[in-house]
């Protein structure tokens, strides 16, 4: 199952998908506020060293909120 | 497959019944898994096993759909399968080594697959393994993390070593500390941690722990472990090290993420005994044994049955080495409980087959909860006690079924 289409998803893709499989953002959803994903990718970029430069993490977390994150926000 | 409960439907029937937050023994209204993960869950073939329901392609993660766990023995093909990493390699077991040492160890040495196998004592023991995480898609309100549902658990009978007598032969000291293992799998990236655990060096050289090479009369299958993994029966399948290729005495705590981050719960809120005294903080402490617990296994949400003919309700108990002491059945949400009747013994570590047979009458809704009790007279709460990662999860679970 892809991604939803928006502009960063192949960003999303290209980065996420060197260590695993999208569907760990498809099954986390929709439930986690802003706060919530920018944890989760601050925790990938720090403690699992996901290579994302600090303008890539910002749109990372942006698609992530706005694609999949909580429905009740 | 996967019994999905839905909440309004559920809560209807409890706030007709007026259970729903009037009553001490009700059992609360049972959360399914976030949309997304129903979205994205299908059921897949990993080689050598029957179709699982995949949570995660990579690293894998899939879990029994419950109807595979209607027996006390769960078949290897329909074993659940838990990664941390994607980096998986193949086992030669010819080439496999296992190397014991640590700088609490005297003499370090490796052994061979063969030597494993026969310059031990044997020990076989059915023991329950199940993911810390099992049930944490049913969070409410739901936390981050593999979206398990009832599945990531399963029970086999492994034959093995004791780890034990693994460490006596490298001449442990007695001021071991800990003891850690390490398997083959690894990460993609340099960045990312090993997955590398440890536990207390008092249950490492507990008897019943073990270096398993066989699961149920079998090798273990390449997804569970090949050619050995660590059991450590009673506590959460966090410890059970796959692929396992060094252990390692230490005289201090093990340190890195999977220790000092992950895999821990917020002190003195769940009803544990066991403790991990090395690797506790302030606030929070490693997980360590499992929950009582117990599990339906034979009836799906609205499913139909014929008024006036027998319905036997089918499920499994444990918990994490105590002993069980009953299960009780409820047919009415939770207002009165009846005792099932218990299945084979396959010992304290294993989890228990139970049935209850009964004749419904009224025609209806009837909502069915189980409720297993251990020899401490700990039993399932009726409440999720809430914790960041989603762990130990044995909330009574009711389900409705429909009276015709």
């Amino acid at each position: 199952m892809p991604l939803k289409e928006a502009p960063d998803a192949a960003l999303v893709v290209s980065k996420c998908s060197i260590c695993h499989s999208v569907d760990y953002i498809q099954m986390n959803a929709p439930f986690l506020q802003p706060a919530g994903w920018e944890a989760e990718v601050r925790k990938m970029v720090k403690v699992m060293g996901a290579p994302l430069d600090e303008a890539e993490f910002a749109r990372v977390v942006d698609y992530l909120t706005h694609q999949y994150g909580s429905d009740q926000h | 497959m996967v019994i999905r409960t839905r909440r309004s439907v559920l809560q209807t029937a409890l706030g007709t019944l007026g259970l729903i937050g009037a009553s001490q023994i009700g059992p609360v209204a049972r959360a399914a898994l976030p949309s997304g993960a129903l979205e994205s869950e299908v059921l897949g073939r990993l080689a050598g096993k029957q179709p699982l329901l995949k949570r995660s392609f990579r690293p894998p993660n899939y879990e029994s759909p419950v109807a595979y766990l209607n027996d006390a023995i769960t078949p290897n093909d329909r074993f659940f399968v838990r990664w941390h990493l994607a980096n998986i390699p193949v086992i030669d077991a010819t080439s496999w080594r296992l190397s014991v040492g640590g700088d609490s160890a005297a003499h370090a040495y490796e052994l061979t697959l063969a030597q494993l196998q026969h310059e031990f004592e044997p020990v076989e023991m059915v023991a329950l393994c199940q993911c810390a995480g099992n049930r944490r898609g049913l969070s409410d309100p739901h936390v981050p993390g593999v979206q398990w549902g009832n599945g990531a658990m399963g029970n086999a009978r492994w034959k093995g070593a004791r780890l034990k007598d693994l460490l006596v032969r490298a001449g442990v000291a007695k001021e071991t500390v800990e003891v850690a293992f390490n398997g083959a799998d690894g990460p993609l990236l340099d960045g990312t941690p090993d997955f590398v655990k440890s536990i207390p060096a008092w249950k490492a050289l507990d008897d019943n722990t073990l270096v398993a090479y066989e699961m149920n009369g079998e090798p273990l299958p390449h997804w569970n472990g090949f050619p050995a993994r660590i059991i450590v029966p009673g506590w959460t399948a966090t410890y059970w090290m796959k692929q396992v290729v060094s252990i390692r005495a230490l005289p201090q705590p093990l340190s890195g993420f999977w220790m000092n981050t992950a895999y821990r719960i917020p002190k003195g809120k769940f009803p544990v005994v066991d403790r991990f005294v090395s690797q506790e903080s302030e606030t929070s402490t490693p997980i360590t044994e499992i929950l009582v617990n117990s599990l339906i296994t034979n009836l799906e949400e609205g499913q139909r049955f014929r008024a006036g003919t027998q319905l036997v309700v089918k499920g499994l108990a444990w918990d994490g080495g105590a002993g069980l002491r009953h299960v009780e059945v409820s047919i009415d949400a939770g207002r009165t409980w009846q005792s099932a009747e218990l299945g084979e013994d396959h010992g304290r570590f294993s989890t228990r087959a139970w049935q209850f047979a009964f004749v419904p009458h009224a025609r209806g809704r009837m909502t069915v909860a189980a409720r297993a009790t251990n020899s401490q007279g700990t039993t399932q709460t009726e409440q999720l006690i809430v914790n960041p990662a989603g762990y130990h999860n044995n909330v009574i679970q009711p389900i409705n079924v429909e009276i015709t």
